[in-house]
C-alpha cells in the first residue's frame, strides 16, 4: 500500500458537532481537523464515546438532527465543502464518492431484502445501469469481496449468512460504486479474530486495487498498526495527538496515548496491564483546561486545569496537545512507566 | 422483533453456517408457522369459502338460468345478467388463486435480474385485473330484464337453474311461501314441502324471500365493508404512522393529536349523522359507512406503525441506507415500512372483524338498506318463533367474526418468535 500521490482528498477543518439534549449540550466533536491523502489511510483512535463515530457521521452529514448539529467547521472533499452542499448534491456524494461500513454486520443489512438487492440498490442509486447489467456487476463485486458462489448467494437474505460474510456484503455495497473515500467504522470489532484478519486483508487489497482512501475508525491499536499510515488519537471529542504510525508507536507524546498503549497486552512484557485511572468524563461536562487532566499522571493542577493546550507540531508530522509532552518523552527515555501497574 | 431475527438465524442456518435450502423470505417463514396452526387454517378456509360463495351467489341461488334452450335455440342468460362488478370480483378471486402459479412462472426471469418474483406476479395480476375491469366497465352493459324465466320454465326444452331456483327479490307470487322453516325439515311444515326437500335449505323470510340467498348477498356486504374499510384505514395509518415515527418532533406531535381527536369520535354516531346528512343519490349509505369506517379507523394502525418506526429508525440498516444516499421517501417506503408490517397485518385482521360487526350493527338498527345479516337479525328479532331467521344470520355473523379473530390470532402467534412451533 504505497501512496502514489500525496495530494489531499479530504480535509476536515475545525469540525465541531454538538448534541443539544434536554440534559444539556453534549460536545461530541470539538474543533477536529485532519487530512486524508488520496489513496492513503488515516486512523482515528480512541475509547468508546470519544467522538470517532460522530466525526465520521458528520463528514457524511448523517448526524441525527435533532438533537445533533454540526455547529462549526468545514469538510472539503476535493475542494468542495460538503457541509454547505445542497441536500441533493450531498446525497450524490453518499455511497458514491464517500461510503461507509459499520461496526455491526448483523444489523446494518436490511433483513427484508436479499443481499443482491442491497448491493444492486447502491448501483441503481448512483449509476445509470439497467437491472441486468447491475445484476452482473453485483455478482462481480460479491466475488471481489470473497463471497463464494455469488450467483447463488445473491438471492440469500442477510440472516442466512455468517457475520464475516455479512461484513463482506457491507463492503461490497459500499464499494460497488467505486468511492474515493471509504469510512470504515470499527469494521472488525464485531467479528472473530480470524475473520478480522481476513476482512482487514480484504480491505487492504481492495484499497490497493481501487486506489481509494480509507478513514479507519477503531479502538484496536493492532488494527491500526496493520492498516494505517497516519493516526489521530481522540479524547473527549478532540484530537490530542496526531502522527505517522511508526512515530506514534515508538514515541507517543501524549500521556493519554501512552496510557492507551500500556493498556494493551503484549507478549514481550508479560506483566500486569496498566490502566488509565478514572473514567472518561461525560461529554456533557468536559473538564476545564486540558480535558484529560483529571486522569493524567502528569497534571500539574494549575496550567493543565486552567488552559487548554493547543495541538502543536513537535517535529515532522507529529502534533500533540499537551503542556508536558516533553516530560512524557523524558520519562520514556529514562525507561520508566508513566502509569502504575 | 430483534428476537425474531436472531431466532430465524438459529432456525434456518445449520450449525456449519451454511444456508439450509432455498432462500426463505420472512413471508414464507410466517406462512410455514401459520400452516401448523389448525384453528388459523380452518378460519382461513372458511373465509375463502365464504368469499367464493358470496362471489358465486347468482349461481347458487336466483331466478336467472345458467343455460336456457327454447325453440332449439340455446343461450346462457346468467352471463348476460351478471353485473360488471360481479365479473371483476370473479376475475380477482381467480387471479388470487392463480398467484402461486404465476410466481413460479416468473421466478426464473425475475431472478435473472434480481427482482422479487412475488412483486412481479402481483404487478402482472394487478395489470390483468385493471384491463379486465376497464374493458368490462367501458364496453359491457349488463342485461337488466330477468325475462321471467322461472314462470316460463315449462316452455324451455332445457333450463339449468341455480341450485335454489328462486327469485332474489321476491314479489307477490312468493308471499304465500313466507316464513317457512328450512325445507329439509319438511315434517315441520308438511303443507309446504314434501319431507327432505331442498327448495329452501335455510327457510324463507318475512316476504317469502329465501334465507340462504339473503345470507349469501349479506356476505357480500360484510366482506366488502371489511376489506374496503380496513384497506382505507391501513393505507392512512401506515403512511401517517411512518411519517410520524420517522420525523418525530412537531410532525409527530401534530399527527398524534389528530389521531387522539379521531379516536375520541364516537364512530357509530358519526356514521348515523353522515348517513342522514349525505343525500343517498350522492353516496349510497353503504359507501358512507365504508368511508367513515376507513377514515376514522386508522388510529390503531397509526400507533402501531409509529411505534415500529421509532424502533426501525434507530436500526443500523437505516443509517447504512442513508449513508448510501437513499432519499427520505424511498427510505421510508422501501426500507422502513416493510420491516414494520408484520404487527399491522394482525391489526388488520382484527380490524376486518370489527368493521363487519359495525356494519351489522348499523343494519340491525335499520340505518342501511343493503342486504345485510344485521337486517336479517332484526327481522328475526321481531318474530322469535321463526328461529331460522335469527339463528342463520346470527351464526353467519358469529362464524365470520370468529374466523377473522382466530386468523388474526394465528398470524400474531406465527410472527411471534417466542411461540414458534
Amino acid at each position: 500500500m504505497t501512496e502514489t500521490t500525496t495530494d489531499t482528498l479530504l480535509a476536515v477543518n475545525g469540525l465541531t458537532t454538538r448534541f443539544f439534549t434536554e440534559e444539556g449540550v453534549s460536545r461530541a466533536v470539538e474543533e477536529v481537523s485532519f487530512q486524508i491523502p488520496r489513496g492513503g489511510t488515516v486512523a482515528l483512535v480512541g475509547e468508546s464515546g470519544c467522538g470517532k463515530t460522530v466525526t465520521a457521521l458528520s463528514i457524511l452529514r448523517l448526524v441525527p438532527d435533532p438533537p445533533g448539529r454540526i455547529v462549526a467547521g468545514a469538510v472539503h472533499l476535493d475542494g468542495t465543502d460538503l457541509l454547505t452542499l445542497p441536500g441533493d448534491a450531498m446525497r450524490r456524494v453518499r455511497g458514491n464518492r464517500i461510503s461507509m461500513i459499520f461496526q455491526e454486520p448483523m444489523t446494518s443489512l436490511n433483513p427484508v431484502f436479499t443481499v443482491g438487492d442491497q448491493v444492486l440498490e447502491a448501483l441503481l442509486l448512483h449509476t445509470d445501469v439497467d437491472r441486468a447489467e447491475g445484476r452482473r456487476r453485483t455478482v462481480d463485486m460479491l466475488r471481489k469481496v470473497g463471497i463464494p458462489d455469488p450467483e447463488r448467494r445473491l438471492d440469500e437474505y442477510p440472516h442466512q449468512m455468517s457475520g464475516g460474510m455479512r461484513q463482506r456484503v457491507m463492503i461490497a455495497i459500499s464499494l460497488v460504486c467505486g468511492p474515493e473515500l471509504l469510512i470504515a467504522d470499527e469494521p472488525t470489532t464485531a467479528l472473530d479474530v480470524t475473520i478480522q484478519a481476513q476482512i482487514l486483508d480484504l480491505l487492504r487489497d481492495l484499497q490497493a486495487d481501487l486506489g481509494m482512501s480509507v478513514l479507519l475508525i477503531t479502538h484496536d491499536l493492532g488494527v491500526v498498526a496493520e492498516m494505517a499510515r497516519h493516526v489521530a488519537v481522540m479524547y473527549l471529542g478532540r484530537i490530542v495527538e496526531e502522527a505517522d504510525i511508526r512515530d506514534l508507536f515508538d514515541r507517543p507524546l501524549h500521556p493519554y496515548t501512552v496510557g492507551l498503549f500500556r493498556s494493551r497486552p503484549t507478549l514481550q512484557h508479560r506483566e500486569r496491564l496498566a490502566s488509565i485511572p478514572g473514567l472518561v468524563p461525560s461529554p456533557m461536562a468536559v473538564p476545564s483546561g486540558c480535558s484529560f487532566h483529571p486522569r493524567c499522571p502528569l497534571s500539574d493542577g494549575e496550567r493543565c486545569v486552567r488552559e487548554r493546550p493547543p495541538l502543536e507540531t513537535k517535529h515532522a508530522a507529529h502534533s500533540v496537545a499537551c503542556w508536558h509532552a516533553d516530560r512524557v518523552a523524558e520519562v520514556r527515555d529514562r525507561g520508566e512507566g508513566l502509569y502504575e501497574t | 422483533m430483534t428476537d425474531g431475527r436472531t431466532t430465524r438465524v438459529a432456525t434456518s442456518v445449520t450449525p456449519g453456517g451454511e444456508p439450509a435450502g432455498p432462500p426463505r423470505t420472512y413471508g414464507s417463514i410466517v406462512w410455514g408457522q401459520l400452516k401448523k396452526r389448525p384453528s388459523a387454517m380452518v378460519s382461513l378456509a372458511f373465509i375463502v369459502l365464504l368469499a367464493l360463495a358470496a362471489i358465486l351467489a347468482p349461481f347458487i341461488g336466483g331466478e336467472v338460468p345458467i343455460r336456457w334452450v327454447e325453440g332449439g335455440e340455446a343461450s346462457w342468460p346468467i352471463f348476460r345478467c351478471l353485473t360488471n362488478g360481479e365479473y371483476v370480483a370473479m376475475v380477482a378471486f381467480l387471479l388470487g388463486a392463480l398467484l402461486p402459479i404465476t410466481i413460479r412462472l416468473v421466478r426464473p426471469g425475475a431472478e435473472q435480474v434480481g427482482a422479487s418474483p412475488m412483486l412481479r406476479a402481483l404487478a402482472i395480476h394487478a395489470a390483468v385485473l385493471a384491463v379486465v375491469a376497464g374493458l368490462l366497465f367501458g364496453m359491457r352493459e349488463p342485461e337488466r330484464s330477468y325475462g321471467f324465466y322461472l314462470e316460463r320454465a315449462d316452455e324451455a326444452e332445457t333450463a339449468w337453474f341455480p341450485l335454489i331456483a328462486y327469485p332474489r327479490n321476491p314479489g307477490f307470487s312468493e308471499l304465500p311461501f313466507k316464513e317457512q322453516p328450512p325445507s329439509w325439515l319438511g315434517w315441520l311444515a308438511p303443507e309446504s314441502y314434501p319431507p327432505g326437500s331442498w327448495a329452501h335449505p335455510l327457510g324463507t323470510g318475512r316476504i317469502g324471500d329465501d334465507v340462504l340467498i339473503r345470507i349469501l348477498y349479506g356476505a357480500r356486504t360484510a366482506l366488502n365493508i371489511g376489506f374496503v374499510a380496513v384497506g382505507i384505514s391501513l393505507a392512512i395509518g401506515v403512511l401517517l404512522g411512518a411519517i410520524s415515527g420517522n420525523f418525530g418532533g412537531w410532525v409527530d406531535l401534530v399527527l398524534m393529536r389528530v389521531a387522539e381527536i379521531v379516536m375520541s369520535i364516537p364512530r357509530l354516531i358519526l356514521i348515523i349523522i353522515m348517513i342522514t346528512v349525505i343525500p343517498e343519490r350522492w353516496i349510497p349509505p353503504i359507501w358512507t359507512v365504508v368511508l367513515v369506517l376507513g377514515v376514522t379507523g386508522w388510529t390503531g394502525t397509526y400507533r402501531l406503525m409509529r411505534a415500529e418506526l421509532f424502533r426501525i429508525r434507530g436500526e443500523d440498516y437505516m443509517t447504512a441506507a442513508r449513508a448510501l444516499g437513499v432519499r427520505t421517501g424511498r427510505l421510508l417506503i422501501r426500507h422502513a415500512i416493510p420491516n414494520g408490517l408484520a404487527p399491522i397485518l394482525v391489526g388488520a385482521t382484527f380490524g376486518i372483524a370489527g368493521a363487519v360487526f359495525l356494519e351489522v350493527t348499523l343494519a340491525f338498527l335499520g340505518l342501511v338498506q343493503t342486504p345485510s345479516w344485521g337486517m336479517m337479525l332484526n327481522d328475526g328479532r321481531q318474530h322469535l318463533e321463526y328461529w331460522w331467521l335469527w339463528v342463520t344470520s346470527g351464526s353467519a355473523i358469529f362464524l365470520t367474526v370468529f374466523a377473522y379473530n382466530l386468523l388474526g390470532e394465528g398470524i400474531r402467534d406465527a410472527i411471534d418468535p417466542r411461540l414458534r412451533i
